[in-house]
């Protein structure tokens, strides 16, 4: 039932048989083709509509049969309901969708955008939107209908940029009753405009004679012409009223007294016809017009009459031209004429006041019948039925992501006495949440606080409990806006208190508040007990949304407990919600996720493509979401792994530069985290321990040490961390920890304690096949690694370790290669590493187990291959080659 | 600052009064030049526009809008 009527504004309205000929009129929207837009821009009842599709009409067949040119029309007839941003745009490329001759994959990148809780800028949804354009070989004629309905700015604005951008091949055209805020000077004076305004759609005196003698038949002299033209003034709806009127009567009659008459014209007539009517017509026309649309079966539940007569009079009505439109082919669904439709409803109110109530009420309950829960809701609160509305609001069928209807149910939350609200507390409850679904915060506080005072004394039963758990909940939402954890907290446990046990949609929406709070506060367990069970509540009662965004927690909670197999099982299954919306924002922290985990896998082209799918991802969050940083972040770690460490460094000065520039402070620490790395490996330490005091990272602080030859500091910064781990059981911390401590105490010469912990640290790693961790500490680790694995430690998670590590040095030897005449062997690589940890050649044999002349031996040969003398210029070219 | 400011709004051809309700409790005069005033306090200039929006979608033509403080 709902897609009738949403694809009804698509339709293109049927063209009349008999028209008059308005070609001056044609002729000049023909002209106006190649400019940008055509404006029709003229009050109700000057045939504006009729108009457009007598032009469409022509231009088609013209179009064909002179120029062979295919032409695709697009229609969209607006409603007050449009106002909302992402409606329209919706409906508008529904609108392209629907024209013949246009594919049905254009838009739809645009059309996935919008389903986003958060949105980009209109003008990046719309550039998507006008790229598929372009790519479409046809003309193309675009006609919005009515759009004096429009009164969004976002909207104009959006149009705007449309026009700015339009495609060569589109054509846009308005009409409405009054001129749009869009800079139409500007589009006159580049000659982008055609205009066509009253005066110009005015029956000429001799378009009017046409009209009434040969489209309505009427024998009429010149006189009665002309005084019937002054009188109406050319206005097309005024003649075509008139010359019914005078179909049924007689004619000189009727001139004297109308044009005798001040009376407002469309009063005037409109009564003339009605009287004119069969009883039980005038009957259906004054009930009707309550109705925004007209059906049989509507129009009868609202007659209410022992005889259902509705199809009948409809298409009486029709042929007739009198008062309604089709808004279908199969003619299920009609509107009035706006004119008619405001006379008319004055009329019923007028005449029979007491009978409007009960008529809304039965159109309210039709649509309700029907699952049309928004427009159930627009009739009972246009009488003000507040049970009724409440009812409808309090169900799922009112979308509330749609501006539009959030707005209409505001505006009648608004127009209520407060003594109203005090009667129904949990209606002060709904006005909160719907602020909170417009987006705004203030007053949801009072509302909330009015709801609970409404609530004082009152008996507690199970409903006023699982009321005061909603509150409860809203205030949860409320919190964690304000990253108030304490109140998220509080209110979360609050909520689930009071729910009552079967209300499992918020009981799943407390519970991922809950978990927010725990991990906020640091208590990882409770957090990932609180994801779990939030998960299970969304599978029984279906609340997808908060189910992903509880596996997006989820996951990242068993990430950082280094459960690494079940993050990604959790991760992955988030993706899958997203099922035919794979590049929902809300994806980019599952994909992110499984970056993360690839990477330490050794899976760096899998992390490069989550890597940059994440990113895709997050890009299309509102611009005060900062989730691109995470993105860019794993990026240039990424870069580094693959030896680039100059991009690195770029890309993440790129990411600071957007950090400040949009404020994101809170991000700073974690980019300067990785900018550490990068230095330390440019070799430029000074500045890397500048950031690491600045935002005070111990693990940086304890790399900038070691750089530095100052093993003892680094341990004594870590050891002092290390407790601090391990009293908060946060284990991926840890093993951090645990591996750059043993590469200390290495470098401090006390090798048995520093095989004792790297001991501890695979011990704990194996299990979740850890790598990188390990890898990206470079040759001190593979010293270290082997010395394991001479002494029999963990034999085949050792050797894995090294084989990455090999990996590591062939994918070097494979880029030196290119640039070394003379490549480097394994071995002369390896003891260059040894070199550049500042070993002397005494050290060097005793580690590789060789004689001292075999090292001086290799020694030259690598002063030879790098062209250089000393083992400062050794290690230096080394690094610029990215040997080492 | 009070905002009800009295309107007075001129408008082509004649209204009968039954329209009243229809305007809000405007009051609705006919004059002898054969149009209608529109006569009426309005809270706002919301509440204004919303007035000019139903006589646009009535098909009305409008002549003149004038203000008038409250107690002039």
């Amino acid at each position: 039932m709902e897609n009738t009527i949403l694809n009804t504004k698509f339709f293109i309205p049927d063209t009349r048989l008999k028209l008059v000929y308005r070609d001056r009129l044609i002729n000049k929207l023909n002209q106006g083709i190649h400019r940008k837009l055509s404006l029709i821009s003229a009050p109700a009842g000057f045939g504006k509509t009729t108009l457009v599709t007598e032009w469409l009409d022509k231009f088609l067949l013209n179009a064909e049969m002179d120029t062979q040119i295919k032409c695709c029309i697009a229609w969209l007839s607006l409603d007050e309901n449009d106002n909302d941003p992402v409606r329209f745009l919706n409906y508008f490329i529904g609108a392209l969708n629907k024209a013949e001759g246009i594919a049905e994959t254009i838009g739809q990148k645009a059309m996935s955008i919008l389903q986003s809780p958060q949105l980009p800028p209109a003008e990046t949804i719309l550039t998507l939107l006008i790229n598929d354009i372009i790519t479409i070989p046809d003309q193309i004629v675009f006609v919005l209908d009515d759009y004096h309905l429009i009164e969004a700015q976002s909207i104009h604005d959006a149009l705007n940029f449309l026009l700015e951008n339009l495609p060569s091949q589109m054509h846009m055209v308005i009409a409405t009753r009054q001129d749009p805020p869009l800079p139409l000077g500007r589009l006159r004076a580049r000659d982008q405009l055609t205009e066509l305004r009253a005066a110009d759609l005015r029956f000429t005196p001799d378009e009017a004679a046409d009209f009434l003698k040969k489209v309505m038949g009427l024998d009429l002299s010149e006189e009665e012409v002309a005084s019937l033209e002054t009188r109406t003034e050319g206005w097309i709806a005024g003649l075509q009223l008139a010359a019914i009127s005078m179909q049924g009567q007689d004619k000189s009659n009727f001139i004297q007294s109308f044009t005798g008459s001040h009376r407002f014209v469309l009063d005037y007539l409109v009564e003339e016809v009605l009287e004119q009517q069969p009883e039980n017509v005038q009957e259906f026309l004054l009930r009707t017009s309550i109705l925004n649309r007209l059906s049989s079966p509507l129009c009868d539940a609202v007659l209410d009459l022992p005889l259902s007569s509705g199809q009948e009079t409809l298409e009486f009505l029709e042929r007739a031209n009198l008062f309604i439109v089709a808004l279908d082919n199969e003619r299920r669904w009609y509107r009035f004429h706006h004119l008619f439709a405001e006379l008319l409803r004055q009329r019923l109110e007028q005449q029979k006041p007491d009978l409007v109530a009960k008529l809304h009420t039965r159109a309210s309950v039709w649509y309700e019948k029907h699952g049309l829960e928004f427009e159930a809701f627009q009739h009972a609160a246009s009488v003000n039925d507040v049970e009724r509305a409440e009812r409808l609001i309090a169900g799922d069928g009112i979308p509330r992501h749609l501006r539009g209807a959030v707005t209409t149910v505001l505006t009648w939350l608004q127009s209520l006495p407060r003594s109203t609200l005090n009667a129904r507390p949990a209606l002060w409850w709904r006005y909160a949440t719907f602020l909170m679904f417009n987006g705004q915060t203030t007053g949801v506080d009072e509302k909330l606080q009015a709801a609970e005072n409404a609530l004082q004394g009152v008996e507690l039963d199970d409903k006023t409990r699982n009321l005061i758990g909603q509150i409860a909940g809203t205030r949860a939402m409320l919190a964690l806006t304000r990253y108030q954890v304490e109140d998220l907290l509080v209110q979360s446990r609050r909520a689930l208190e009071y729910l009552d046990p079967k209300n499992l949609s918020s009981r799943a929406s407390a519970t991922l508040t809950l978990g927010f709070a725990c991990f906020l506060q640091g208590d990882r367990t409770a957090a990932r007990q609180a994801y779990l069970e939030t998960i299970k509540l969304c599978q029984d009662c279906g609340n997808t949304f908060t189910a992903i965004m509880a596996a997006n927690g989820l996951g990242n909670v068993l990430e950082i407990e280094t459960h690494l197999h079940q993050a990604v099982e959790t991760y992955q299954h988030a993706l899958q919600l997203f099922g035919d919306q794979p590049l929902h924002t809300h994806a980019g922290q599952a994909s992110l996720g499984l970056a993360r985990i690839s990477y330490e896998w050794n899976d760096l082209d899998a992390a490069e493509q989550y890597g940059e799918q994440s990113l895709e991802q997050v890009r299309q969050y509102d611009e005060v979401i900062d989730r691109f940083i995470f993105s860019e972040i794993f990026l240039a770690r990424l870069k580094l792994a693959q030896g680039g460490v100059d991009d690195a460094a770029a890309l993440l000065a790129q990411t600071e530069r957007s950090a400040r520039q949009r404020n994101f402070i809170h991000r700073l620490p974690e980019i300067a985290e990785m900018q550490v790395l990068i230095l330390i490996r440019q070799g430029q330490v000074g500045a890397a321990a500048k950031l690491a005091r600045q935002y005070e990272l111990p693990l940086s602080q304890a790399r900038v040490a070691l750089a530095q030859g100052n093993a003892f500091a680094a341990l004594s910064t870590l050891e002092s961390y290390r407790q601090k781990m391990e009293a908060k059981g946060w284990a991926d911390e840890l093993l951090k920890v645990m591996i750059l401590q043993s590469v200390a105490l290495q470098a401090q010469g006390e090798k048995d304690k520093a095989m004792q912990v790297l001991g501890e640290a695979l011990a704990m790693a194996e299990s979740e096949g850890f790598i990188r961790i390990f890898v990206d500490e470079g040759s001190p680790m593979a010293q270290l690694l082997s010395e394991a694995a001479l002494q029999g430690i963990m034999p085949s998670y050792v050797n894995k370790l090294l084989d990455a590590f090999d990996a590591e040095g062939q994918k070097k030897d494979v880029t030196s290669s290119k640039q070394l005449v003379d490549p480097l062997s394994n071995r002369e690589i390896e003891i260059l590493e040894l070199i550049a940890s500042g070993l002397k050649n005494k050290e060097i044999a005793e580690q590789l187990v060789i004689s001292i002349n075999t090292v001086l031996y290799h020694v030259k040969n690598i002063y030879r291959k790098l062209g250089v003398n000393k083992r400062t210029l050794a290690v230096a070219k080394a690094k610029e080659i990215n040997l080492i | 600052m009070n905002e009800h400011i009295h309107y007075i709004i001129k408008i082509k051809d004649q209204l009968d009064s039954h329209w009243k309700d229809w305007f809000d409790d405007f009051a609705i005069t006919k004059t002898d030049d054969g149009n209608t005033i529109l006569n009426g306090v309005i809270v706002d200039q919301a509440a204004l526009h919303s007035v000019l929006k139903k006589i646009r979608d009535l098909g009305l033509t409008i002549i003149s809008v004038n203000s008038q403080e409250k107690g002039e």
